[in-house]
């Protein structure tokens, strides 16, 4: 065992004393803060784009839309004319929060005149919902967003056709933005949030309504229950930011933790150079002839076989935890450390979970790192068995490109037996999250698909090595 | 004599070719021993089997007892040495590559490294890099890698590469000190007699993978005393000037050469001077420097020698 390990040792010496492994480990240096400056112009970019309005011309817009109205003469025109002329009286733009309101009072009289004239309405009742839509008109008008809100709550308290939970439900993001003084004007996560909340209650209400048979809608509604735990924890906890599992598509803010959730992406880089160390592991030997340095020894072959490999294998883990570090420490420097400790949200049994972010954030490196053992273990096989590193190399990063765009291809085609290829299943974040190339795809599966591969390609290596002739 | 080294019915075949052809050897300890023989007769197939490089087809290899196929640990632990080149990292330097090479050997002390640096005069350029190094202190390097575990059997292929005559000379007080002094066997190949007459004590000679015969030095020597041959170039007639000299066995090679043998050194002069009073036009006289193929000849009386080719 002693000399086994000394073996294992001379291996990471002689990977660390050529300069091209410096130079390939500058490289993913290089990759990641590339990758994190691309962030940050992006999240420049994203916070530079804000439209700003030109009063004159959203009035002049506003008049607009009233000659078109007048002209088509739709149901309730009249209404919408007259809620323009209101947002012009007082200057309320389309970015306004009072925008939406603004309509929203209008229909809510044009329901109203519409009851009245179905004679559904006694003159007391007509007089006190008219006085309320006045009233809550004038709040807007004088931009008192707490009375407005606070109106609104009255309103779904008096109203005899609610439960309770559906009044606090109604109620949520204004009883919220009263408590807390948050002005709907400025821009508060919090208050976005607690909007979200009240969105995610009502649509959860609907499906409950609705969904009887449909897996589809219950799938969607478990869905949603998740979101909102996520959610309402977040707010009770004040937490902004936090580490998740989140794809490009996904993206809404470019902060510390989405950056750094990203950051996987990029594993290629080291994939890349473990194919270069494991290609060139024992080709290089026989090419330069050490190979016969290594043999004239007392050490068994399969132990100086075995030696290299759990050298790749090493050296794969170090620089996954390096490229890990790397992205970290960028990340930081490109976003800011504050947000450092906060943690992993995950829902599971109908609770939300805390972990810290930084171990999530290793474990989805860790994960990436799968395809990169598998890779290593090929270029490893095909080294061994060419004895040629160029040949090692080359066909591996061939094939390791290749391999994502050909299931991509094949999952297209809905050639579902092209689950059992290798690199449907490399990916294993993707097929924890639900979201792999094939359908119903479980982490046992792509295992033993892999583990299979790795035996094919160990016993390959393996043979290859120990076949004494021309050396 | 202890054996350390024993080769018995050793056979290979490259394809349908026979490379090694029923090889039986035993070297003993305290012994610089010889493996003499031209390019590609089986000196380096025949090493890189002891050195369980290659795969055999038949025949068994003993290092100090221990078979290298039943006890290869045992019996590897004992040999050290060089194949064909001095194989070394280049990226590394000197002293990395002996601590790679100790690393893989058991009882190898960082003293014992810096002691093989000294005794093959390496110590000023230890320290760098392995690519800078000339042929041959890369041999040194070599030869430092395959003594520092004290072996019982060395075996160097082609030792001399590169080396200038004064590290010849080096190397073979090295070699002898380790076999007269150490009681270790030395195995050197090479393809050139006159290197083996001054290193070795006993010498092998080996042609179309068959080992042809086994002379100790001092054997080789008397039995080729008295017989020295000159090449002797002149300008005009060859035929005329060779005929001159008629009371020694004379044989015209080429346009302008021809040979003579003659038995004690000093008569060459005797030669010259008649060659010169009959006017023959000479331009040199050289020492002939008889090949593999003729020592062999004279040392077997002739049987087999239409093998060497």
């Amino acid at each position: 065992m002693g000399k086994f390990l000394r073996l294992v040792q001379n291996e990471h010496i002689k990977i660390f004393s050529r300069v091209s492994t410096w130079i390939l480990v500058i490289l993913m240096v290089v990759v990641s803060v590339g990758y994190h400056g691309f962030m940050k112009f992006a999240q420049y970019q994203m916070n530079n784009y804000s439209y700003v309005e030109d009063i004159d011309d959203v009035m002049e817009g506003y008049k607009n839309e009233i000659q078109y109205l007048e002209a088509e003469k739709s149901a309730g025109y009249e209404y919408q004319i007259q809620a323009y002329e209101f947002l012009i009286a007082h200057q309320i733009t389309y970015n306004d929060w009072r925008n939406t309101e603004v309509f929203s009072q209008f229909n809510n009289k044009a329901s109203l005149d519409a009851e009245t004239a179905a004679g559904n309405l006694t003159e007391a009742e007509l007089a006190a919902q008219s006085k309320e839509i006045q009233d809550n008109l004038d709040l807007l008008a004088k931009n008192d967003w707490k009375g407005y809100f606070e109106s609104l709550i009255r309103y779904n308290e008096g109203n005899a056709a609610l439960t309770a939970e559906e009044k606090e439900n109604a109620n949520f993001y204004h009883q919220y933005a009263v408590e807390n003084n948050l002005d709907p004007s400025k821009e508060d996560w919090r208050a976005t949030l607690a909007q979200q909340i009240q969105g995610l209650r009502t649509e959860i209400s609907t499906l409950e309504q609705s969904t009887q048979q449909d897996p589809e809608a219950a799938l969607q509604l478990e869905k949603r229950r998740e979101e909102l735990l996520l959610c309402e924890y977040r707010l009770e906890h004040q937490i902004q930011s936090y580490a998740q599992q989140i794809s490009f598509n996904e993206v809404q803010r470019i902060d510390f933790w989405t950056v750094l959730g990203l950051s996987n992406i990029m594993i290629g880089v080291v994939s890349m150079i473990i194919i270069i160390f494991a290609g060139s592991s024992i080709a290089n030997e026989f090419s330069t002839g050490t190979v016969k340095f290594l043999l004239i020894n007392p050490v068994k072959r399969w132990k100086i076989f075995l030696s290299k490999y759990v050298t790749i294998l090493s050296m794969s883990i170090m620089l996954v935890l390096a490229f890990f570090v790397t992205n970290t420490l960028c990340s930081g420097l490109f976003f800011g450390l504050s947000d450092i400790i906060a943690p992993y949200l995950y829902v599971s049994n109908g609770a939300v979970h805390s972990l810290p972010g930084l171990l999530f954030i290793l474990w989805q490196h860790l994960l990436g790192s799968v395809n990169l053992v598998v890779m290593g273990t090929l270029a490893f096989a095909i080294s061994s068995l060419l004895r040629n590193s160029a040949v090692a190399i080359g066909v591996s990063v061939f094939v390791m490109l290749a391999g994502s765009t050909i299931i991509a291809f094949m999952s297209a085609l809905q050639l579902d037996w092209a689950r059992f290829f290798i690199f449907a299943n490399t990916d294993l974040n993707a097929i924890i999250n639900g979201s792999s190339s094939f359908p119903n795809m479980t982490v046992g599966f792509s295992l033993s698909v892999i583990a299979v591969h790795m035996i094919i390609f160990f016993l390959t290596a393996w043979d290859g090595f120990m076949r004494r002739e021309s050396i | 004599m202890e054996a350390v080294l024993q080769i018995k019915g050793l056979n290979k075949y490259f394809g349908h070719k026979k490379v090694v052809d029923d090889l039986n050897l035993e070297l003993y300890r305290g012994e610089v021993f010889g493996f003499l023989g031209p390019n590609g007769a089986g000196k380096t197939t025949t090493i890189k089997m002891v050195m369980s490089l290659l795969q055999r087809d038949s025949g068994e290899i003993l290092i100090n007892g221990y078979s290298i196929d039943k006890q290869y640990e045992k019996a590897m632990a004992c040999v050290g040495g060089i194949v064909e080149n001095p194989e070394t990292y280049q990226y590394m330097t000197g002293i990395q590559n002996l601590r790679q090479y100790a690393r893989m050997r058991t009882g190898v002390t960082e003293e014992r490294i810096r002691e093989v640096v000294r005794i093959v005069g390496l110590e000023n350029r230890i320290n760098d890099k392995v690519k800078k190094y000339s042929l041959g202190m890369k041999q040194r390097l070599g030869v430092a890698q395959s003594i520092m575990h004290h072996p019982d059997l060395l075996i160097l292929d082609e030792p001399t590469n590169g080396l200038d005559p004064a590290g010849i000379k080096e190397l073979r007080d090295i070699l002898k000190r380790l076999a007269h002094e150490e009681n270790a066997c030395v195995m050197v190949s090479s393809h050139l007699l006159s290197e083996m007459q001054l290193m070795c004590d006993r010498v092998g000679i080996i042609a179309d993978g068959r080992l042809i015969g086994v002379r100790s030095v001092s054997e080789l020597m008397s039995e080729s005393e008295g017989k020295h041959q000159f090449e002797i170039r002149v300008k005009g007639n060859v035929s005329a000037a060779a005929a001159l000299i008629d009371d020694k066995p004379v044989e015209i090679t080429g346009e302008q050469t021809f040979h003579v043998t003659v038995a004690n050194e000093d008569e060459i002069s005797g030669i010259i001077t008649r060659l010169v009073i009959n006017q023959v036009k000479l331009i040199t006289v050289t020492e002939a420097t008889r090949n593999l193929e003729e020592v062999f000849i004279e040392l077997t009386g002739g049987e087999g020698g239409h093998q060497i080719g």
